[in-house]
């Protein structure tokens, strides 16, 4: 049994070893006074409160009417009158409380009206419309400003997508052409040699569990010296770019302006320095002579990435999309690192055999690849997925490489387009990519250490 | 004689000397009995006779002076080598400094002339006895401390015996009981083997449902006779463990406990106790009024660093009431613990003796409590413990009866000598005085020869001790704890000698606070009437100088330094009653350990604690970080790489530093927390013993610095006092508890 540096500090006192010690997980049955708590819970929170008088306001019919009188002019007078009319008697207004909410404490949040001061003090902002969003009898009238801008921020990409997809539509039937005279040039058969670089390829046959967030950590992480780290994007999806704050729209691998040109020409620079080859934005008829070239060239990938002319120091990161595609194929086929991205749920749990056929068969990836699983999204205060990592550990034993926690830094690090590892000081999962970079990086020095012995 | 041999003492390499001399006492045990001990009482012998040629040898004032030099640079150079070997030379010579100084002293010195001089001279010498005895017992006790080191369990804990966990209470608040309770379940031992009774001397609904909720065994009776000795003694008779392990209500027992204490009683089946240290996490009112805490060694420290490590060489570990474990069998034997003195604990384990089983020490702290918190608690629980000594001394004197060997005899001995220090100290005190104001002959002697043999004995003393005792009692500050208890422990003591059935019980309630720094003028009335005296009786002394008394000249200035010692001392002592605002009620104990804080909106950040504490926990948080004050957080922290995840909000935040604030635990988040926090093994004894060690110039700098503090207070509490009398507003509000407690 794992044993805390409690023990061992103390044994050490005395010259002993603390392998003698004995840990007892125990579970005791302890009768939490539930009810109690809760109840306990709500006052308090009222009472924190900053003005506990105005919390009578959502009780009171008047509300809403502040709101109508106040959203369309900022008159101060008025406002203050109203709120003033809304302080009704506190102790009568709190008291009841507790005692509708008892049984479900979280609706209490709500009423929490952020900071009905700052209404008084400055009438015609719009945090108003939030005061109204409380109680639910009157949720309904009121949607709050910001997620009406939120609404806009995301038809307008939508809408420019479209404008985007008649242009390329336009200049399918050329791009055709061109795309199936390069297939045609390269149509030698052969698998061209193993590429110098070390290759990484993300895969998951279940979707959402971070295979784009942690090839772009590995990517913008993960430097071998002197060398290039690229990140190449083979998921539809497209969202790599978005992960290391490419924003602008940009042509990628499957783009049919760029057919037969050489890989290196499409390189966009990424977050700390990161290469990027990204899907691009792709009509039907781009995205089906894509599989096409792939369907019938086995080596597809293999023979771009030898173009490159790729050197030993050089890093290449590739994405994949959700389940057993071509696209999945392809990396496959070149890989040196294949690293299944898991998550501690019982979904991805599920998966877990059905990868092992995959990653089994016979010749979809080289000899000399190794696989190894990383556990993302980690929860590490639910006891059900600290239970889920243990049943995770027994079954892939040393092909475990890493754990990273969850965090939503990297989430709202992809909204506000920031680079994740930029915090990497305060974000527990970054520093995990860090050091999972750090154990890819180990694995290549070692393997290149072998290598040339080997010559 | 020796119960055990000390096994991590060979462990180093043996040099030359030390495998002479283990070949040597190798061949010495193979030689017939008989011879042995001839050899042995013979060489005793011609020591003891050499001893008595060197104690009484009469020196006129040179002699003695290139004497005391020599054996003083021996000393000096000694005390620079590490070793048992020198502090046994040391304290050899400084018993022989000692014994001449009370041989001249008693035959030469006490030629009294008037009956003033013959009062104040006689009181003087029997005060003067005292200490040496004390001194020489001490040496005794302390000269070679045993260092006992656990016996760990190697059976599988199928096979491990059942204990039972006592925690007695009578006043103390739920929310600290709670602690101990919460730990003493958390003690890593096989659950069916762990029984946990909380024994409420008070009857408490709250205690019953707390216990009710968390399953552990609640134990009331419907009388509180023999108080804490006779609930103990109820509890007994309703549990069956092989083993019953005591805390007080307030000591929290870390989860090592059980499995680092039990092996001895494995080991030696005539082990009845053993008792470990009581270690404290919140300062002693000394330690908090001198603002000492950590930086000097408190009062109890010397006891469970030192001497009773020394006891239990001579098998003679006294039972200290809690954080310690007993055997049922030989404890039921001697009739339960004892309840015939209010120190039932001393007594118990001295009646366990008598009947033959052995006691054991284990300098590891294995729990830690809180210290009393305030002057007149800590006063009237040295009262109890004095008064309880006093009893024992009276009832059932450790020199007669039965059953003990004379190393434990002269220990218990001791122990109880130890609390009649009252009077003496009270004469050392003011002894300089008789002759600065009556003009006494206490010394019937020049001043260069006094000091040609009192400066010898004082050194010698001092630094031997200081060498011995360094890294749990700093020199000087003895004095300082005994003056301030002097006073108050004196009249119980000579009250229970008179008749030991004099005076009850009284409980330590602990966890108060003191919320406005106030002056503890009925505390300090004592220190305050010596510290007038001494100071009359320098100014004159001065004066007397000043009228340029030829023939005095040296006796005046022996005894002038020796009232500025005094006047040291007693503003120190006067600087304890100077109570200080307590600001947390929450003692914090220094820990660092991995957390991890995740914030409202999901952020997750990782950071090192601080402290902690029962409600609280200190962070450092990476560089550049900022968490508001007010934010709720989730933080957790690790066992074995599981995380346990705590509500808290933040209390505090400046720069990277934080403090929370749990907020809402249920009780198995509570449970957790101690089980993360105060149940860790390790944090007490890593403090252990790594204090500073003494150096007597540096202590007797710290010493003075704080009796000018103590002057200081004094100064300033009696300008308020006068002020507030001038202006007639209001009287003194009474903050005073009735220490003299019948």
């Amino acid at each position: 049994m794992n044993r805390t540096d409690d023990i061992s500090n103390l044994f050490s006192r005395f010259g002993a070893s603390s392998d003698s010690y004995h840990e007892f997980e125990s579970q005791f049955d302890y009768k939490e006074k539930q009810e109690t708590l809760e109840l306990e819970k709500t006052v308090v929170t009222l009472e924190a409160l900053p003005e506990p008088d105005v919390v009578a306001a959502p009780v009171a019919e008047a509300v809403p009417e502040v709101i109508v009188e106040t959203a369309p002019a900022p008159v101060v007078e008025p406002v203050e009158e109203r709120v003033e009319a809304v302080k009704v008697e506190p102790q009568a207004a709190v008291e009841p409380v507790p005692l509708e909410l008892s049984a479900s404490a979280p609706v209490v949040e709500p009423l929490v009206v952020p900071e009905v001061a700052s209404v008084l003090a400055s009438p015609a902002t719009p945090e108003i419309p939030t005061v109204v969003a409380a109680p639910e009898s009157l949720a309904a009238p009121v949607v709050p400003e910001e997620q009406l801008l939120h609404v806009a921020a995301a038809t307008a990409p939508a809408k420019l997508r479209n404008l985007l997809a008649e242009v390329i539509q336009a200049r399918q039937v050329e791009a055709q052409v061109l795309s199936d005279d390069a297939l045609r040039h390269v149509a030698t058969k052969a698998r061209p040699a193993k590429c110098k670089a070390h290759i990484v390829v993300l895969v998951s046959l279940k979707g959402g569990v971070g295979k784009t967030t942690l090839s772009a950590g590995l990517a913008s992480s993960l430097r071998m010296g002197g060398g290039r780290t690229l990140a190449i994007d083979l998921d539809p999806q497209n969202a790599l770019q978005f992960h290391l704050g490419v924003e602008q729209s940009v042509s990628g691998i499957g783009s049919a302006n760029m057919a037969g040109q050489n890989w290196n020409d499409r390189l966009q620079h990424g977050f700390d320095g990161s290469l990027l080859l990204p899907y691009g934005v792709l009509s039907d008829d781009e995205c089906h002579s894509l599989t096409r070239e792939m369907a019938e060239d086995r080596h597809w990938l293999a023979r771009h990435l030898d173009s490159m002319d790729l050197g030993e120091h050089d890093v290449v990161i590739i994405d994949t999309p959700t389940g057993s595609t071509q696209y999945l194929e392809q990396a496959l086929d070149v890989a040196d690192e294949v690293i299944v991205v898991t998550t501690a749920d019982a979904a991805s749990f599920i998966t877990l055999d059905q990868i092992d056929r995959v990653l089994g068969a016979s010749d979809v990836r080289p000899a000399y690849s190794h696989c190894n699983y990383v556990v993302n999204q980690f929860d590490g205060s639910r006891e059900f997925s600290r239970d889920m990592l243990q049943v995770l550990k027994r079954r892939l034993g040393e092909q475990l490489m890493a754990v990273v926690s969850l965090d939503n830094t990297l989430g709202e690090a992809l909204a506000y387009g920031r680079n994740p590892l930029a915090m990497a000081e305060t974000s527990v999962a970054c520093q995990d990519v860090l050091l999972l970079g750090e154990q890819l990086k180990a694995r290549f020095e070692t393997s290149r250490a072998q290598g040339i012995e080997a010559q | 004689m020796i119960n055990t041999t000390p096994e991590s003492e060979a462990a180093a390499e043996p040099t030359r000397i030390q495998r002479l001399a283990q070949a040597f006492s190798d061949r010495f045990d193979q030689w017939p009995d008989m011879a042995r001990r001839t050899l042995i009482i013979s060489t005793m012998l011609i020591c003891s006779v050499l001893a008595v040629f060197i104690i009484i040898a009469p020196f006129e004032l040179y002699a003695q002076c290139i004497f005391a030099l020599g054996c003083f640079t021996v000393a000096m150079i000694l005390r620079k080598i590490p070793g048992r070997l020198t502090v046994l030379i040391m304290i050899g010579l400084s018993l022989t400094a000692s014994l001449r100084y009370m041989y001249w002293r008693l035959t030469a010195t006490l030629g009294f002339e008037s009956w003033v001089d013959m009062a104040f001279g006689y009181g003087l010498v029997l005060a003067e006895i005292y200490a040496l005895v004390v001194l020489v017992f001490g040496y005794l006790q302390t000269a070679w401390p045993l260092r006992r080191q656990p016996v760990l369990l190697k059976g599988p804990p199928s096979e491990w015996p059942v204990v039972d966990v006592f925690i007695p209470s009578y006043n103390e608040a739920l929310d600290i009981v709670k602690l101990t309770i919460f730990a003493a379940q958390a003690i890593d031992w096989p659950k069916d083997k762990l029984r946990v009774h909380v024994l409420d001397d008070g009857r408490r609904e709250d205690f019953r449902d707390f216990c009710e909720q968390i399953g552990v065994n609640y134990i009331t009776r419907d009388n509180n006779r023999h108080a804490k000795a006779g609930n103990l003694n109820e509890a007994l008779k309703v549990t069956s463990g092989e083993f019953v392990a005591f805390f007080d209500a307030d000591h929290v027992p870390t989860r090592s406990f059980l499995q680092v204490s039990i092996g001895w009683f494995l080991k030696d089946p005539k082990l009845a106790m053993l008792q470990t240290p009581h270690f404290f996490f919140s300062p002693d009112p000394f330690e908090k009024n001198l603002n000492t805490f950590r930086s000097v060694p408190n009062e109890g420290e010397l006891f469970y660093g030192l001497v009773q490590d020394g006891n239990d060489l001579w098998n003679a570990t006294f039972f200290c009431g809690s954080c310690a474990v007993l055997r049922r069998e030989p404890l039921l034997e001697v009739g339960g613990v004892a309840v015939e003195t209010v120190t039932e604990d001393a007594h118990t384990a001295l009646k366990l003796n008598r009947a033959g089983y052995n006691t054991a020490y284990l300098a590891i702290p294995q729990a830690a409590g809180l210290a009393t918190e305030s002057l007149s608690r800590h006063i009237s629980q040295r009262i109890r413990w004095a008064r309880g000594m006093a009893q024992i001394f009276r009832t059932d004197n450790p020199l007669v009866g039965r059953g003990l060997h004379m190393g434990q005899r002269l220990c218990y001995l001791n122990a109880m000598l130890h609390f009649f220090y009252g009077l003496p100290r009270l004469v050392f005190l003011t002894a300089p005085l008789a002759y600065l104001f009556f003009d006494a002959q206490i010394f019937h002697a020049t001043g260069l020869m006094i000091s040609a043999y009192a400066l010898p004995h004082i050194f010698h003393a001092s630094l031997t001790n200081s060498s011995i005792q360094g890294r749990f009692r700093h020199s000087f500050w003895n004095e300082v704890y005994e003056t301030v208890l002097a006073w108050y422990i004196m009249g119980p003591v000579l009250m229970a000698l008179v008749n030991p059935k004099f005076g009850g019980f009284n409980v330590t309630d602990k966890g108060g606070i003191i919320d406005q720094t106030f002056f503890d003028w009925k505390l300090a009335r004592p220190y305050i009437i010596l510290l007038a005296l001494n100071v009359a009786g320098m100014i004159f002394g001065f004066v007397r100088l000043a009228q340029g008394d030829e023939s005095a000249v040296t006796t005046l200035l022996i005894n002038l330094v020796w009232t500025i010692y005094n006047l040291i001392i007693t503003s120190a002592a006067v600087a304890v009653a100077s109570e200080t605002r307590q600001v947390r009620s929450e003692p914090r104990v220094a820990a660092e350990l991995p957390a991890l804080l995740t914030l409202d909106d999901g952020r997750v950040i990782r950071g090192v604690t601080q402290d902690f504490s029962q409600k609280g926990m200190g962070l450092r948080l990476p560089e550049g970080v900022n968490v508001p004050q007010g934010t709720r957080v989730q933080l957790s922290l690790f066992r074995n790489d599981q995380p346990s995840v705590f509500p808290a909000v933040i209390a505090f935040s400046r720069g990277s530093l934080l403090g929370v604030q749990f907020e809402h635990l249920t009780l198995h988040q509570q449970s957790d927390l101690i089980r993360l926090t105060f149940s860790r093994a390790d944090t007490w004894a890593s403090t252990w013993g790594h204090g500073q060690v003494d150096t007597p110039l540096t202590a007797l700098r710290a010493v003075t610095r704080i009796g000018w503090r103590g002057v200081c207070a004094l100064f300033k509490a009696t300008t308020m006092e006068v002020s507030s009398h001038l202006h007639r507003r209001r009287v003194a509000p009474s903050t005073l508890e009735n220490v003299m407690d019948k």
